[in-house]
């Protein structure tokens, strides 16, 4: 795990960490062209808990809130999402925002009486969380959801004339927003909140003393995290063009879970390089399917093992702070 | 020294179930002044700590800061109206470098709010920048300024007592409760924190101060309070308590002998 180390420290300084980003950027805008659909498809994929990664890394990750029912946010978007389209025939991408915004405005109802809860508490209220909102959606409220059989039908998105349907559509679509949702994180991460959402994560005592309002920033860290699965919910609708409750399972929140412990806390391409590995584990296991589950389990507790900060950490010691010169 | 009380409490009372762990407390600390609350173990002085920096709410009494009655105020709030405070062992974000700790003091000074953090506008921009100097300075001051960049668990004790120091005096205070900082300390780095507290009345900064070396309390010390059991047992400067038998029997019982000379 040396070289790992050694690699994250020739990123911290700037040319190569740029040559890097230039590389990567090049690598996930040229993958589509010459990779198979099906491999395009497992981009997407890659993309799609990329973002729901980075919003579990938010609550989870920078300020430390066990969240173990995030899917129920992811939910709430692609519901969001199928019935207002099919419904009311609002353009699915024009319901992109949208659905960001119920999902953060649900996140706020359901995570106000509950973020005064620590630790294992909050933990398993999360996990409830989850359950009743699926439970919800099968149970039909008003007809609205379709119960079991979900809403089926949604549009498919139209962006300036250009109507969004094969694999790579949908991949650029999902990598555009991660990449605008990542360069955004960053800049919180440097500013006074994201100081402040670590602040939380370290000593929450000592924050408060030190003037760090945490329940209004707990509560922020929730709707910003719901908000970016709210995305994560439409794109996914506008993707399967239909939506069913058995894609938001506690299992789902349980990946997403992994995608942060295995990146690194806190940490955004950690984040990212950990929704890659998830998803790309099945696909590369496929061969010896019965024991993918197996195969999963270990490496999770190897890396916890081996690197019990994650495989890409945040490395603070590295980072200059915006403006400042060394001296 | 000006003569006027900056920090009060009337008749605070905080009880654990049974336990009263401070009985109708008064104190009251003049501006620009070093005051120190003294007693033996479990006199419930880090309480009064906690009651006056909003961490509990006390069952009776009130606390006055400038006048204005404190209780039920939160303790971010509490520091955003000037009292900050250090802790018995530091309670540092150990994962975060050095300087990011310094720059928690001020995050109750600034404004920058979401949207203009992640667009960076020009306003949040100058507000880091200034957030980030005000914490270069008190790095500087206190001879931390080599572990900037490292992080706060990697230090040594010394300089992470003294590290938070710098965290709370980044905040601006108008009066500081600093928590037993010499405790830990080897003799080096007992004084140096001592000449800086020393300094920090002639700064506008006003000190409470809870510390068990009798040595620290008696060189440093405007005026003293002295607690058990939660109450007030003796007040005056410090040769008064010095040679007050009440003090002396609280500390080592009745008997023969000064348990403060040591």
């Amino acid at each position: 795990m040396k070289w790992l180390r050694r690699w994250q420290g020739l990123l911290s300084q700037k040319p190569l960490r740029l040559a890097f980003l230039g590389l990567v950027i090049s690598f996930l805008v040229s993958f589509p062209f010459w990779a198979s659909r099906y491999w395009v498809d497992v981009g997407f994929y890659v993309g799609l808990y990329a973002l729901l990664g980075l919003g579990l890394n938010i609550i989870l990750g920078e300020v430390g809130l066990f969240n173990l029912g995030h899917a129920a946010f992811w939910a709430i978007g692609a519901y969001t999402t199928a019935i207002l389209n099919v419904r009311f025939g609002i353009p699915t991408l024009a319901l992109l925002p949208i659905s960001a915004v119920v999902a953060a405005g649900c996140a706020w109802l359901v995570s106000s009486p509950i973020i005064h809860l620590r630790g294992d508490y909050l933990c398993i209220v999360t996990i409830a969380l989850g359950e009743i909102v699926r439970l919800v959606l099968i149970n039909n409220p008003g007809g609205l959801t379709g119960g079991p059989n979900g809403v089926v039908g949604i549009a498919r998105p139209v962006f300036l004339g250009h109507v969004i349907r094969t694999p790579m559509d949908f991949y650029f679509l999902v990598w555009a927003v991660v990449i605008l949702c990542a360069i955004g994180l960053r800049q919180l991460q440097r500013s006074r909140l994201g100081r402040a959402w670590n602040y939380i994560r370290e000593d929450e005592i000592a924050a408060e003393a030190m003037g760090v309002d945490v329940r209004a920033l707990k509560l922020l860290a929730f709707v910003v995290g719901a908000a970016l699965a709210g995305l994560a919910g439409n794109i996914f609708a506008a993707k399967m063009r239909m939506v069913s409750p058995d894609s938001f399972t506690f299992m789902e929140s349980c990946l997403m879970f992994c995608i942060v412990l295995l990146g690194g806390m806190g940490s955004i391409p950690g984040t990212i390089l950990g929704a890659a590995l998830v998803v790309l584990f099945p696909e590369i296991f496929r061969p010896v399917a019965q024991y993918r589950l197996l195969f999963f389990g270990l490496a999770l507790a190897a890396t916890m093992y081996f690197r019990p900060g994650g495989l890409w950490p945040r490395r603070r010691t590295a980072e200059i702070l915006v403006g400042q010169t060394e001296r | 020294m000006r003569d006027e009380f900056i920090l009060e409490t009337q008749r605070i009372t905080k009880r654990f179930r049974g336990l009263v762990a401070v009985d109708r407390f008064n104190i009251a600390v003049r501006e620009q002044t070093i005051h120190s609350l003294i007693g033996p173990n479990g006199a419930g002085k880090t309480t009064v700590f906690n009651v006056i920096t909003g961490i509990y709410r006390p069952e009776e009494g009130k606390v006055l800061f400038l006048g204005q009655v404190l209780n039920g105020l939160k303790p971010h709030e509490i520091l955003a109206r000037g009292i900050a405070r250090t802790f018995q062992n530091p309670r540092l974000f150990r994962n975060m470098t050095c300087l990011e700790n310094v720059m928690a003091g001020q995050h109750a000074h600034g404004r920058a709010g979401f949207w203009s953090s992640i667009f960076r506008l020009p306003h949040q921009r100058r507000e880091e920048r200034a957030i980030r100097e005000r914490a270069e300075f008190w790095l500087r001051k206190l001879d931390l300024w080599r572990f900037r960049q490292e992080l706060a668990r990697n230090i040594p004790y010394g300089c992470q007592k003294l590290l938070e120091l710098a965290r709370a005096l980044a905040a601006q205070p108008k009066v500081l409760l600093l928590d037993e900082p010499t405790c830990g300390l080897n003799e080096t780095e007992k004084e140096t924190m001592m000449n800086f507290i020393a300094e920090l009345p002639k700064e506008g900064v006003t000190v409470l101060l809870v510390e068990h070396n009798m040595n620290v309390v008696m060189g440093l010390s405007d005026f003293i309070t002295v607690m058990n059991y939660g109450k007030k047992i003796a007040e005056g400067v410090p040769e008064e308590i010095y040679n007050n038998p009440v003090v002396i029997e609280a500390y080592l019982g009745r008997g023969e002998g000064n348990a403060l000379t040591s």
